[in-house]
């Protein structure tokens, strides 16, 4: 077998790292064979890449990756998706479980509570069904007074609240009531339109995470939608289609996150 | 196999990239997220049969570069050296060990962007032509970049054998 004269740098490298054809390869044995030099080198690259694996394979590992970004990939399964609402909002992921049991959160914002979220929505609508059917006094401040209403429940909550308007919804203020939220201050404000339809916004203090995103609940025509900025987290609840509330979702965090930049 | 599910399948690899890339385990957590996050956004445009790998670490590269751009300093690569310090000191032959650190400090020592090829064509099993796309680079330049960051380590990995030699002059 004939050795070739002259071998480039790159021809060892390729050999390392199996880039070479049969032709190449049987070439540059031939050549490693009578250079001892170029052959430590080799040697010393092959060493290289062991001790690559040595050192980072333990990484390789999916203990490693943060439970957050499992949960990206969750919320992304297509069958979570509402169809036809899929751009709802740039950033905004919106999600549709069939009910409380098909419920299928991965926690406010990728936060450390995985079902936060989900008993946070829950006591949300549970407030509605019981405020929204009380017909004597489904709220202790009347929206009369909205100021006082406002800085009632923003000294009550540690953070400065805002009433969305809904008029161009056809809802109007009734008015809110202070609620205990798992031993936390909450507030819930209640609207409602010409057809006595009722709707509450349900408010407390962020429950960690930074991240919008909208989910929803359904449950015996009953629904849900909560979100957060971080600061607060926020459910809308009514007795209507998903659609129509959805709209109303949408105006709300619209009109909040206007006037609060 | 179904996209999602093949990405799901490549996250430790590209974890463990992330972390020997930045040497940085917060940096490199966070640079992992926003791939998927990118990733997920843009999964139609991913051709099946092709590298999930390949294409996350392109995602990932991009982002990178992006946060070095915008970045008025880069984050302290120390934090993942101590862990690596003593992973390298579990049991074992002593000058084995101690020729593991060392080549970890090499590594270290290394320009980013040689780190970048070195570690995709020797850790992540890339081919050349697979790098190259990764990085945005020709072919050419994967191959000089591999060719001196390799030398950089044989040469520092021999001074390091070779201790007495230079304690004489």
């Amino acid at each position: 077998m004939t050795s070739p004269d002259t071998l480039s740098e790159s021809d060892l490298h390729a050999y390392v790292d199996g880039e070479l054809d049969d032709g190449g390869l049987i070439e540059v044995e031939a050549w490693l064979a009578g250079h001892p030099n170029d052959a430590a080198k080799v040697h010393a690259y092959q060493l290289q890449k062991r001790q690559m694996h040595r050192l980072y394979d333990q990484d390789a590992d999916d203990a490693r990756v943060p439970e957050r970004t499992f949960a990206l990939i969750d919320a992304d399964r297509p069958s979570a998706w509402l169809p036809g609402w899929r751009r709802m909002a740039a950033g905004i992921v919106l999600l549709l479980a069939g009910g409380l049991g098909g419920w299928f959160g991965s926690g406010l914002g990728g936060g450390d509570a995985p079902s936060a979220g989900n008993q946070f929505v829950q006591r949300a609508l549970g407030a509605h069904v019981v405020y929204a059917h009380d017909e004597n006094r489904p709220v202790e401040v009347s929206g009369g007074d909205e100021t006082r209403l406002l800085s009632w429940l923003s000294g009550r909550l540690g953070h400065k609240l805002m009433i969305p308007n809904l008029k161009g919804a056809g809802f109007k203020l009734m008015g809110g009531r202070l609620v205990a939220d798992k031993g936390d201050p909450a507030a819930l404000f209640m609207f409602e339109d010409g057809k006595a339809r009722r709707v509450s916004l349900y408010v407390r203090p962020g429950m960690g995470g930074g991240n919008t995103k909208f989910r929803v609940i359904a449950e015996h025509g009953m629904v849900a939608f909560y979100w957060t900025n971080g600061q607060l987290t926020y459910a809308l609840s009514g007795e209507m289609a998903q659609g129509d509330l959805l709209s109303l979702v949408q105006m709300v965090h619209d009109d909040l996150t206007s006037r609060s930049s | 196999m179904d996209k999602r599910a093949a990405l799901t399948d490549a996250l430790a690899d590209v974890m463990r990239y992330a972390r020997a890339l930045t040497r940085n385990g917060d940096t490199a957590e966070d640079l992992l997220h926003d791939c998927v996050e990118r990733a997920l956004s843009r999964l139609h445009q991913f051709e099946a049969g092709t590298n999930m790998r390949a294409w996350l670490f392109t995602i990932l590269h991009n982002i990178h570069r992006q946060n070095l751009r915008t970045q008025s300093r880069r984050p302290a690569p120390a934090s993942l050296t101590d862990e690596l310090a003593a992973r390298i000191g579990q049991p074992g032959d002593q000058d084995d060990r101690l020729a593991l650190r060392d080549f970890d400090r090499a590594l270290a020592e290394l320009a980013e962007e040689q780190r970048a090829v070195i570690l995709l064509i020797g850790l992540e099993d890339l081919s050349y032509a697979e790098t190259a796309e990764v990085l945005d680079i020709p072919v050419g330049t994967v191959m000089s970049r591999l060719s001196r960051a390799r030398e950089k380590l044989r040469l520092s990995m021999d001074g390091n054998l070779k201790p007495s030699l230079r304690s004489v002059k």
